[in-house]
């Protein structure tokens, strides 16, 4: 938690924060606007004693958060051991394709086939087989494209290294749009 | 004879679309640059179009089955409000309803032309070109007044095009597609996204304008931000309303299964999500000019894109409900749309390009740009994830299928890196922010986010991934609430009481406020997207009359069965009470049914939802065996959210349409005293 200080003080020792209105108090021509009153607006968390942080409220800044980070890593700690055997057969369904069917997977058609081959999943797990062992045997059955989860091996790599490709062209196009010159301070946008 | 006239509103409506093309060029580049000189081309097109709609309507209400589409898509027994909505049901009655809506938007531009606006004239003659594509398309291959001339097998069809020749008539029709038919939120759902895709053709118009004119800078955005917006809410409710109607129609309990023309829909939202976003950098920073002409070019294209895929068939989908010669014009088109916009857009990049002037990353621009980077490369792993088995298949010739599971996982990422943008982007101020001026005004969406967690743990939540989505969207909403009683309260402090404070403080940045109501919207979706995929229980069980079963904490019980008949169906259904854990309380009654349409051999499982404070009890057969039933009974938990999420997004568009944006006319209307009594 940092210090305690105002936000005025804040202003004066953080060289380069040069706008902190709320996009409401900058009219189009770049100056505040006024409000009815004509009065200039307050910016945005100037001078303000109400988000300055008093001493009892320390104890509870700092409480709060611990407390609850303690809660969530003791709740979460003993991790899911075993998927319970529903939850596993619609997942299963749901990365596999109706083979008869107009892009719709096993659990999301309505057709008898597709109603088969759920009770099929359900089956093969109560027999105890992986969930790589039913995707083969859905693939010795009807084929690669039963699979609605392109393997990651061979073709399948294009899926994922293309949009990558560009998240980082993305990214250094961001990169580039960022001046070059230190910003002036006041600049008539 | 209704069919005669309809042709001939589709041809009046036609012929004003190519006039309003030359006349609008032409007027465009005149010195008086005088709206009324394209009155009667917008005036042909909106009456042609709206009278061809009419004609539709009157026809499919009238049971006119010489003309095939009626003969096809609607029978006498269709109730009303699906006989109604028959008349976009299919192909070409869609292609009907692009086309009034496109006139309908073209003359509410036109009475926003003010003589002298070379911009908004050229924008109306781009938005005839687009009528032209529409109105040529339903005066040729998707003519919806086609006669019928050949009936087989109680099946119509249509020699020409034309409505010309001996028609057979028909005893009956068909009837729409039964499961068009199954559910009310079928007549709302698409009329919802076309107003959205057509709405998009607005600012798409004024952006090629404003290129054609060599007219870069903002003015076509401040002009068009009400439209993108308006198009950008129906867009998100008819989406929306998609995923209410497959969730209370298909009987698995899904709401969105990534189909190819699920992500037809998604891709143009996307699109104008990150387009109405990099506008707003613009028209603040004048940054990102160049990328704003890109973004709502391939907004637009997507639409066309989107219908493609729905009405071409050309990807294997459950709502491709219709092929035809279609599909290849609807490509060319797009082919038009793709090169001739960016052909021009290239010409112009000269004058386009803005000057790099991003002071820093951590700024409000920072955020909004992350936001664009999410969307589009969103927007980008999609298509191509849609397309991606056309393509191998294209030049391997190996099928495959690219699914959910791809989807989900490239999803949740991106899902959770936006809320956090969300969340820190609403408290960035313009320009720079210093790493504590953030800290200072995210720490309390941070505790907020930390104790909605710890809650979730509390409760019994122990899915990692539900409890990160809880986090974060008690982040976004702690950190904007947070925001916004801090500046209530400084307004109060300003002398005004707490309501007038509480008021102005939204009243005076509608825009910015509008944007923050959405984003809970969204905190509030990514909650319930996690909950009901991650915490949802499935369960399939047997059960004779009087039985019970417990799932997950309720109780269900077989009661009883019923039959009845309805107008073109059969309907088999069970009485199933619901019950707490301990089958002692009743919660609610409800009736599963199986739909048997008969003319179409195809029977319907139609699901049963009761929606308490927590859980959706959703029940469905799954199969009817002698006197017992095998029930398929499914618990979401907070389903409901996912809707009242969606609804708060909506509102969040409706109360940014309040923000105030100088348009130019003001400033036109009080150099010259322009008299628009034209509108």
């Amino acid at each position: 938690m940092p210090e305690r200080r105002n936000e005025g003080e804040a202003d004066q020792t953080t060289p380069g924060v040069t706008d902190q209105r709320t996009p409401l108090s900058r009219g189009p021509s770049g100056l505040p606007r006024r409000g009815k009153s004509g009065k200039r607006r307050l910016n945005f968390f100037r001078d303000d004693r109400h988000l300055s942080v008093r001493p009892a409220g320390v104890a509870v800044w700092l409480v709060v958060p611990a407390v609850a980070l303690v809660v969530i890593v003791v709740g979460l700690w003993p991790s899911q051991s075993t998927a319970d055997p529903q939850a596993r057969a619609h997942a299963l369904a749901v990365s596999l394709k109706c083979p008869i069917c107009a892009g719709e997977s096993i659990a999301a058609s309505q057709t008898d086939l597709a109603e088969d081959l759920r009770r099929l999943i359900a089956a093969e797990i109560a027999d105890g087989s992986s969930d790589e062992e039913i995707r083969t045997l859905f693939v010795a059955s009807y084929g690669e494209q039963v699979l609605l989860d392109p393997p990651a091996g061979g073709w399948g790599i294009a899926l994922w290294a293309l949009p990558l490709l560009l998240g980082v062209i993305g990214a250094g196009a961001i990169s580039r749009l960022r001046r070059k010159e230190p910003a002036a301070v006041e600049e008539g946008a | 004879m209704i069919a005669i006239l309809g042709y001939i509103a589709i041809l009046v409506a036609l012929t004003g679309a190519v006039t309003l093309v030359f006349t609008g060029i032409r007027s465009s580049k005149s010195q008086a640059q005088d709206p009324s000189s394209v009155r009667v081309p917008v005036f042909a097109l909106v009456g042609g179009g709206v009278a061809a709609f009419v004609f539709l309507e009157v026809a499919i209400l009238t049971h006119d089955f010489s003309i095939a589409y009626v003969a096809q898509n609607s029978a006498l027994k269709t109730p009303l409000v699906f006989l109604f909505a028959s008349g976009w049901a299919a192909l070409e009655g869609s292609v009907v309803l692009w086309g009034v809506l496109l006139s309908i938007f073209t003359w509410l531009v036109w009475r926003r032309v003010w003589p002298g606006d070379g911009l908004g004239l050229g924008a109306l003659a781009v938005m005839g070109a687009v009528s032209v594509f529409w109105f040529g398309l339903m005066a040729t291959a998707a003519n919806p007044f086609a006669l019928c001339t050949e009936l087989a097998d109680g099946f119509c069809s249509a020699s020409s095009w034309l409505p010309v020749g001996d028609a057979v008539v028909a005893a009956d029709g068909v009837g729409p597609n039964p499961l068009l038919a199954n559910h009310i939120l079928m007549a709302v759902h698409p009329p919802m996204l076309y107003v959205g895709y057509v709405g998009l053709t607005v600012p798409f118009a004024f952006a090629i304008a404003a290129l054609a004119r060599s007219e870069p800078g903002k003015v076509w955005l401040d002009r068009t931000h009400r439209w993108s917006v308006i198009a950008w809410v129906f867009l998100t409710a008819g989406i929306l309303l998609g995923g209410w109607w497959s969730y209370e129609v298909l009987g698995w309990g899904g709401y969105w299964a990534w189909d190819p023309v699920e992500n037809a829909a998604l891709l143009p939202w996307l699109a104008a999500t990150a387009f109405i976003h990099s506008a707003i950098v613009q028209q603040r920073r004048s940054m990102l000019q160049a990328w704003n002409f890109v973004l709502i070019i391939a907004t637009f294209a997507l639409t066309i894109f989107g219908t493609f895929v729905t009405r071409s068939g050309v990807i294997a989908s459950v709502h491709a409900f219709s092929q035809s010669a279609v599909g290849p014009a609807l490509l060319a088109f797009l082919a038009v749309v793709i090169f001739g916009s960016l052909g021009l857009f290239a010409m112009r990049a000269g004058t386009v390009a803005s000057a790099p002037r991003l002071d820093s990353l951590s700024s409000r621009e920072g955020f909004l740009l992350l936001n664009n980077m999410l969307m589009t490369l969103f927007a980008f792993t999609v298509l191509f994830g849609t397309t991606f088995p056309l393509l191998v298949e294209a030049f391997t010739g190996r099928e495959v299928s690219v699914g959910q599971p791809f989807f989900d996982r490239v999803a949740v990422p991106f899902g959770m890196i936006l809320l956090l943008a969300i969340g820190f982007g609403a408290v960035a101020p313009w320009r720079v922010a210093s790493a504590q001026i953030m800290w200072e005004r995210s720490r309390f969406g941070m505790n907020a986010g930390l104790v909605s967690a710890a809650v979730a743990v509390l409760l019994g939540v122990r899915s990692v991934p539900v409890v990160l989505v809880v986090g974060l969207a008690g982040f976004v909403i702690g950190t904007i609430v947070h925001l916004y009683l801090h500046q209530a309260r400084r307004a109060r402090d300003g002398g005004k009481s707490w309501p007038a404070a509480a008021a102005s403080t939204f009243g005076n940045d509608l825009g910015f406020w509008g944007g923050q109501i959405a984003h809970i919207g969204v905190a509030l979706v990514a909650v319930a997207l996690a909950t009901t995929s991650a915490l949802a229980v499935r369960s399939e069980v047997t059960l004779a009359p009087g039985e019970t079963a417990v799932v997950a904490g309720y109780c269900v019980e077989y009661r009883s069965a019923f039959e009845r008949n309805e107008p073109e169906r059969l309907v088999q259904g069970i009485r199933v009470a619901v019950y707490d854990a301990s089958c002692t309380s009743e919660r609610a009654q409800l009736e599963p049914r199986l739909h048997e349409y008969p003319k179409f051999g195809q029977v319907i499982a139609t699901p049963d939802v009761w929606t308490g404070l927590v859980d959706d009890v959703y029940v469905n057969i799954a199969g009817l065996e002698g006197a017992s039933v095998r029930l398929s009974v499914l618990i979401f938990p907070l389903q409901w959210l996912l809707w009242f999420g969606g609804s708060v997004i909506v509102a969040g568009g409706l109360v940014a349409l309040g923000r105030k944006v100088r348009t130019g006319r003001t400033v036109a209307a009080s150099n010259s005293q322009v008299d628009d009594s034209h509108a």
